[in-house]
């Protein structure tokens, strides 16, 4: 199920003195099982863009494909997009409003009419997804911690069944325990075949997960193209108000100093393997 | 500026607080807090949701009072009405969403809010707020309305506001949480520099591990106590205990640490990219 973005353009307050171009003629194709990390400073138009994905925004100008098909088109059905494309908005659990998890779990199948045990089934296989102790099924949401709730968050959109997941700053404000889980669990929901978008401030956490990256500047797709690719960029990324992860600087300091390595490591492991065939070593491993 | 020794700067003593109403269901928040923050030091709080942080935080500039134990801010003990007022102007506070803390509708008038309730003279105000606004580098956005500034710039005038009361010390919690990077950024060398060059004591609370190598001192916190206390350094070699707490060590230290491990001839308490170059360097130009 593609998604498919053309020219999109998108007005605030359109014919007003405070007009504002939120995003401006925007292309692109999103495939299926793509993992696509969205980056750019506060005020990009990151939200804006997502949230023409599934309908919730219409475009100013241009058109927004799924499935090959224009959903502002006459007899396309906003609902059934909905369905198959899942957005979790930042800070979720400001969104959870039900007595119990089950219910806000619960909440999205049930308003699509579907059975009790059908329901049931989806609450359970959603919990499973996120790593949700079904013990706390029946606990009120606002018992629960910022990660556990922000999960509960999650899991309400999963119990939608979306062919495509959009999250935006699903990690923003949590604990470092937290952030670990809920990326942890995105990764899981990729590998399970799902589509993901992640829009995130998070740079280590978009160079580690996506293998592709759009940046977003004033509203325009300033680049699209591999994350080995953008992060290797520090002064692009960084007349972004971005940066890439610390060891990508690294390897770029490295490499000033003369050093034979590559200046595209994402992670701590490649930046290890990189280092370490141009060195001595002490001897005994572990042991000075 | 060099810490000179209490009373001058912030002390806890056998700090116990519990939040709810009710006896039967009340949290232990704070289960005996024991800590001495000398004047112009730059001290970082790590620690999980819920381990105590942002009631310490309270508690040093008397938002919240000890059920047990006693704070002392600049030597005011803070269960002393009297000393109230002194105590907040002294020791400003800076929260997370930066939306909730500007008031006014133009960046000015924002930072004169402090001073104007404190009753201080219309010139002497603007003297401040000049004065506030450029430290941290704010100045030329002055008549700017705080709506159309990013969420870096929005921070530096909420830091502002409190700089314009002339305080000792800045409590920061987790003020960068909703920041881009170089929101972030732009946001932890502000605070460094007013630190440095103005000798101001900074409480800084953060989830984020690469914030805490701009402290002098980490502080890590759980379930209420002060669970491990030294410089970044000592504190990140204390890794596995760190881990326990979900609290992961900065990627160039876990970099530094693999090296080591793997038996290459560096310091595994390496935690910053600029050190590990001229580490690895050195250690090539040997070769």
């Amino acid at each position: 199920m593609p998604i498919e973005v053309k020219n999109l353009t998108h007005t605030y307050m359109k014919g007003t003195m405070s007009e504002v171009t939120a995003i401006s003629d925007i292309s692109f194709k999103i495939d299926d099982g793509e993992f696509v990390g969205l980056i750019g400073a506060t005020g990009s138009g990151k939200s804006t863009l997502i949230q023409h994905l599934n309908g919730l925004l219409k475009p100013s100008s241009g058109t927004v494909l799924v499935d090959g098909v224009d959903i502002w088109s006459k007899g396309v059905s906003l609902k059934q997009v909905r369905r198959k494309i899942g957005l979790v908005f930042q800070y979720p659990e400001q969104q959870v409003f039900e007595e119990t998890v089950y219910e806000d779990i619960a909440f999205g199948p049930r308003n699509l009419g579907y059975s009790q045990t059908e329901i049931e089934a989806r609450v359970e296989t959603a919990c499973r997804l996120v790593g949700l102790d079904t013990e706390l099924l029946s606990r009120s949401p606002f018992e629960l911690s910022g990660g556990q709730v922000r999960r509960v968050a999650i899991a309400g959109i999963l119990a939608i069944q979306p062919k495509v997941l959009i999250l935006d700053e699903p990690t923003a404000g949590l604990d470092p325990r937290g952030r670990t889980e809920i990326l942890d669990n995105i990764k899981q929901l990729h590998e399970t075949g799902m589509t993901v978008i992640l829009v995130s401030h998070n740079m280590d956490a978009v160079a580690r997960l996506c293998e592709r990256v759009m940046v977003l500047e004033k509203g325009k797709l300033v680049f699209d193209g591999s994350a080995r690719e953008v992060f290797a960029q520090r002064e692009f990324l960084e007349s972004k108000q971005l940066k890439p992860p610390e060891v990508t600087i690294l390897m770029e300091k490295l490499r000033q100093r003369g050093w034979a390595v590559r200046n595209d490591v994402l992670t701590v492991e490649e930046a290890y393997a990189e280092i370490i065939k141009e060195l001595p070593r002490r001897g005994v491993a572990g042991v000075l | 500026m060099t810490p000179v020794d209490k009373p001058c700067g912030l002390e806890a003593k056998g700090v116990f607080f519990r939040y709810g109403v009710d006896e039967s269901d009340k949290v232990l928040a704070l289960a005996g807090v024991d800590l001495e923050i000398s004047q112009g030091e730059f001290v970082v709080v790590l620690g999980p949701n819920g381990s105590g942080k942002s009631t310490l935080a309270k508690h040093l500039n008397a938002l919240l009072l000890p059920d047990e134990g006693d704070v002392w801010v600049l030597g005011m003990n803070t269960k002393e009405p009297e000393f109230t007022w002194e105590i907040r102007r002294s020791a400003g506070m800076v929260f997370q969403n930066p939306d909730n803390q500007l008031v006014a509708t133009v960046v000015e008038e924002d930072v004169a809010f402090g001073p104007e309730n404190l009753g201080v003279e219309p010139p002497e105000i603007r003297k401040l707020v000049a004065g506030a606004l450029e430290a941290v580098g704010m100045g030329a956005f002055r008549r700017h309305s705080p709506h159309h500034l990013s969420g870096g710039q929005k921070q530096r005038v909420a830091i502002a506001g409190i700089l314009a009361m002339k305080p000792k010390c800045i409590i920061l919690d987790e003020p960068t949480a909703m920041l881009d990077p170089s929101g972030r950024e732009e946001v932890m060398k502000t605070v460094k520099q007013l630190n440095e060059e103005m000798g101001i004591t900074v409480i800084h609370i953060t989830h984020f591990m690469d914030e805490a190598l701009y402290a002098d001192r980490v502080i890590v916190m759980d379930k209420g106590e002060i669970a491990i206390v030294g410089t970044p350094r000592e504190v990140f070699s204390q890794w596995q205990d760190m881990a326990q707490l979900g609290l992961e060590v900065p990627p160039v230290g876990q970099l530094s640490r693999r090296l080591w491990s793997a038996g290459i001839d560096i310091d595994p308490g390496i935690l910053t990219v600029d050190e590990l170059v001229d580490e690895l360097c050195r250690l090539k130009s040997r070769i």
